[in-house]
């Protein structure tokens, strides 16, 4: 009987969290409505625009995700004149099909992901030579110490105290 | 146990050789090419051999530069090696004794012959020459009526002022006697001092005792053993010759057992009435019974006394049988036990000879005594305990307490034992049984095997006791060689380094090894175990420290221990630089400058080693390389220095580990720097961008 109740207690909690979890993602979807219904020409401009950083989200496998946040950040500063004209002029529809539509805005959007990818592609060899080359350092730092112990002390200092006669 | 100390010397109280006695005036005497200078006042011609005076071990030759009015000298060269008589010398020197040759200078000299330097002994040159040669032949008998004027005063008067020095002659044999002057009048006791006492004495002069040792360890025993000597010498003069010449020392031994002295020698041979009341007395085989020199004097003055003569020991009315022969005396049949111990053991433990002891001897006590070593011997580790020998050797002392220690055919006196130990050593290079002796501390037993207690029995035990701790530790210092030197004072140092300088004294040992220093082979080290011995016995301050460390078998060590023993020394005999002996060490101490690791600090001391060695002072020479602070501070920092190696070792394999996986992390590393750079140009551009449009 205890064990029961117990039982039923521990059960009274999970049920909880599901009811939150089921509740928070009917909050999410109004919340998409609502900005969707409000904000569409933003939302166009967003989904066709940040298009290169979708794909990157998609291709990088990794847990740390750092292409789509490469590739994302530069192509957001691209799409974000586009999306500042819409809101400083008429946010509509036709507006943001004008801006879609404006082949040097898209050049502007796909270049800056662009730029984003090269930057994930050509920045982490030069961070890869960086640190072999300070690994190299310290590694002729250490030799030059040991040369100096061994000079002064002999080849004793490099068996120790214990080998000492 | 060994003949008490005579009266200080002249130089420097102390019974040492004369070594450095003071030079005459005007500086070194010049010294003859080829020819000996004692003292720097006698010179010895090795190239005039004196024949006529020579002593079994001491050649005699001729003393230079006497004036016909001045007194005629010979000199005595002694053999290298052989144990001579220092404290005798020191006591005789420049004495006129009536009776004894007068000695007149002693000391070591260069003696050319040898390449070496020996113990040279002047005596005056006794102008009536020899008495008898060496056969006791050749000589006219004396009557009784001269001999008591001829022999007996003047040899007596010099026994008895020898007496008062507490010095025993142990070479009174007409071989031996002189007459001190050209009409042959003055009848003198010749060289005593360059063997032993009593190594040159034929047995028959000896008394029984002393006879069964072997020469060397006679000792000097007591005025009765002069005096026996005496009358043994008295039955010769008296008769014109040996009258047991041709028997055997083993049967001359055996007869005066069985017969005793008086009889043997005299026995139905025709010695003058007046003469058998003191030869009958002299030479009564109980010493206890046996006349003194007072008695002998008495005799002469006209008083009478009334010998007493007795043989050695009971005699039995039936003999035991061993070994194929019969006897019918406890002392023969120890004798004859000693010669065969495999036998002795088994007819002890048949109890064969308690049996015959009890009933035959009739001696219950010292049946007892056999039956309960027996007892031990029957014991199943009885064999383990002692060994044949051992077990022999202790029954031959409850048999005959009075006789020599008899171990593995070695027979001595325990106050002989120090001179029989320098001759087995360095004649005979025979080490083995006297360590063994030492080691079992046989002469504790024999005195406590004693029955007439006297107070020379504990010094003899308690020398005894402390050589058996020496003999028992094998480091320099010790051993043998330390028991050498304890029980002969008076031996030089017989370290192959020194041997040829005669070293007798502590003072001049450094001073000679710096002499000689140049001459010898420098990478040896400049102590071996006689030196080590000779030092621990004559230093006088403990030693163990040093001695210890300088037998370690590590080189560093050992030289370190050496170094610290000879600074010792030179500090405190306050000697002057010791260029040659510093100079020397110095060349060895290589693997003691290893000991310290850090090499700025060996180049330091490197440096300094050629200026202390050239000032000669070895107290400095040991301060640079055993200063402990600079040892404590070199520890500390090669400590430290470990540590650091240590840990540039960890540093580099985490390197090599990291290595592997660097690319990818530096990648990584990449990526991460890449998307942070372009979030931030983001941020950058929306600012700049908002900004630009609210302006």
């Amino acid at each position: 009987m205890a064990k029961k109740a117990t039982a039923k207690m521990k059960a009274v909690p999970s049920d909880g969290k599901a009811g939150g979890r089921s509740s928070r993602s009917l909050w999410l979807i109004v919340l998409g409505v609502l900005i969707i219904s409000i904000g569409l020409p933003t939302v166009m401009i967003l989904v066709v625009g940040m298009l290169p950083t979708i794909v990157a989200l998609i291709v990088d496998r990794t847990p740390q995700k750092y292409a789509p946040f490469c590739v994302g950040g530069m192509n957001f500063s691209g799409v974000f004149p586009s999306l500042l004209t819409l809101w400083t002029t008429t946010h509509s529809f036709s507006r943001s099909l004008d801006i879609l539509a404006d082949p040097y805005a898209l050049l502007v959007m796909y270049g800056a992901a662009g730029f984003g990818w090269m930057l994930y592609m050509a920045i982490p060899p030069v961070i890869s030579t960086f640190v072999t080359v300070i690994a190299q350092r310290r590694s002729a730092q250490l030799r030059a110490i040991q040369k100096r112990l061994l000079d002064e002390w002999g080849d004793a200092v490099a068996k120790g105290p214990a080998q000492r006669r | 146990m060994a003949e008490a100390a005579p009266e200080k010397p002249e130089e420097g109280g102390r019974a040492g050789p004369p070594a450095n006695e003071a030079k005459p005036a005007g500086g070194e005497a010049k010294v003859p090419v080829g020819k000996a200078l004692l003292n720097g006042r006698h010179v010895v011609d090795p190239g005039s051999p004196l024949a006529e005076f020579d002593s079994p071990h001491a050649k005699a030759y001729a003393v230079l530069g006497q004036q016909p009015g001045q007194e005629q000298m010979f000199a005595l060269v002694c053999q290298p090696g052989m144990p001579v008589r220092a404290e005798v010398m020191a006591a005789l020197k420049g004495k006129q004794i009536e009776g004894v040759l007068k000695l007149v200078d002693w000391g070591p000299a260069d003696w050319p012959p040898l390449g070496q330097k020996c113990m040279l002994v002047i005596y005056e040159k006794p102008l009536g020459g020899r008495l008898a040669d060496a056969n006791n032949a050749g000589f006219e008998r004396i009557n009784e009526y001269d001999m008591a004027r001829v022999v007996i005063e003047p040899l007596l008067s010099g026994l008895l002022e020898l007496d008062t020095l507490n010095i025993r002659h142990r070479s009174i044999r007409p071989h031996n006697m002189f007459f001190r002057d050209a009409e042959k009048q003055q009848l003198v006791l010749g060289d005593c001092v360059t063997a032993p006492p009593g190594y040159d004495q034929p047995i028959i002069f000896e008394r029984i005792h002393q006879a069964m040792a072997v020469p060397a360890s006679r000792g000097a025993g007591s005025s009765a053993n002069d005096l026996y000597a005496l009358g043994v010498s008295m039955v010769i003069l008296l008769l014109g010759g040996n009258p047991v010449a041709g028997i055997s020392d083993d049967e001359m031994l055996y007869s005066k057992i069985e017969s005793g002295s008086y009889a043997f020698l005299c026995g139905d041979r025709r010695i003058a009435v007046s003469m058998v009341e003191p030869l009958r007395a002299i030479l009564n085989d109980d010493s206890m019974a046996a006349w003194d020199l007072e008695d002998m004097l008495y005799w002469l003055e006209g008083r009478k006394l009334t010998p007493q003569q007795r043989r050695t020991g009971n005699r039995a009315e039936i003999g035991f049988d061993f070994s194929g022969q019969t006897y019918f005396n406890a002392v023969t049949l120890a004798r004859a036990l000693a010669a065969a111990p495999a036998e002795a053991v088994s007819v002890a433990k048949d109890g064969k000879i308690e049996n015959w002891l009890r009933r035959n001897l009739k001696d219950i006590p010292l049946a007892e005594a056999v039956a309960s070593l027996a007892e031990t011997v029957r014991a199943p580790d009885g064999e383990k305990t002692g060994g044949t020998d051992l077990l022999v050797c202790r029954l031959c002392m409850i048999l005959d307490p009075g006789a020599p220690i008899r171990y593995r055919g070695f027979a001595f006196m325990p106050e002989g034992f120090g001179p029989a130990l320098a001759v087995e050593m360095l004649h005979r290079g025979d080490n083995q049984v006297v360590a063994k002796i030492i080691a079992e501390n046989l002469p504790a037993i024999w005195c406590a095997a004693q029955t007439e207690h006297s107070p020379d029995l504990s010094t003899v035990e308690k020398t005894f006791e402390k050589l058996k701790g020496y003999i028992q530790i094998n480091d320099m210092g010790y051993g043998i060689e330390r028991c050498l030197y304890e029980l002969n004072p008076y031996l030089p140092c017989q370290s192959p380094l020194v041997v040829k300088e005669y070293v007798t004294e502590i003072q001049s040992l450094l001073p000679t090894l710096d002499e000689v220093s140049e001459t010898l082979d420098q990478s040896r080290k400049p102590i071996d175990r006689h030196l080590a011995a000779f030092i621990a016995a004559r230093f006088g301050h403990d030693l163990g420290p040093h001695l210890s460390a300088a037998s370690d078998p590590d080189e560093a060590t050992s030289i370190v221990g050496v170094l610290s023993m000879l600074a010792i020394m030179h500090w405190r005999l306050r000697h002057g630089p010791l260029k040659g002996l510093a100079g020397w060490v110095a060349s060895l101490l290589g693997p003691a400058v290893a000991t310290y690791q850090s090499r700025t600090t060996r180049r330091e001391i490197e440096k300094e080693i050629p200026k202390l060695a050239r000032q000669g002072n070895l107290e400095d020479l040991f301060v640079l390389i055993d200063n402990q602070k600079r040892r404590k501070s070199d520890k500390t920092n090669f400590n430290r220095a470990v540590a650091e190696y240590a840990a540039t070792e960890e540093e580099f394999r985490l390197l090599e580990a990291s290595d592997a996986g660097q690319s990818e992390s530096a990648v990584r590393l990449g990526q991460q720097v890449a998307s942070m750079s372009s979030v931030v140009v983001s941020l950058l551009v929306i600012t700049i961008l908002v900004i630009m449009d609210i302006w």
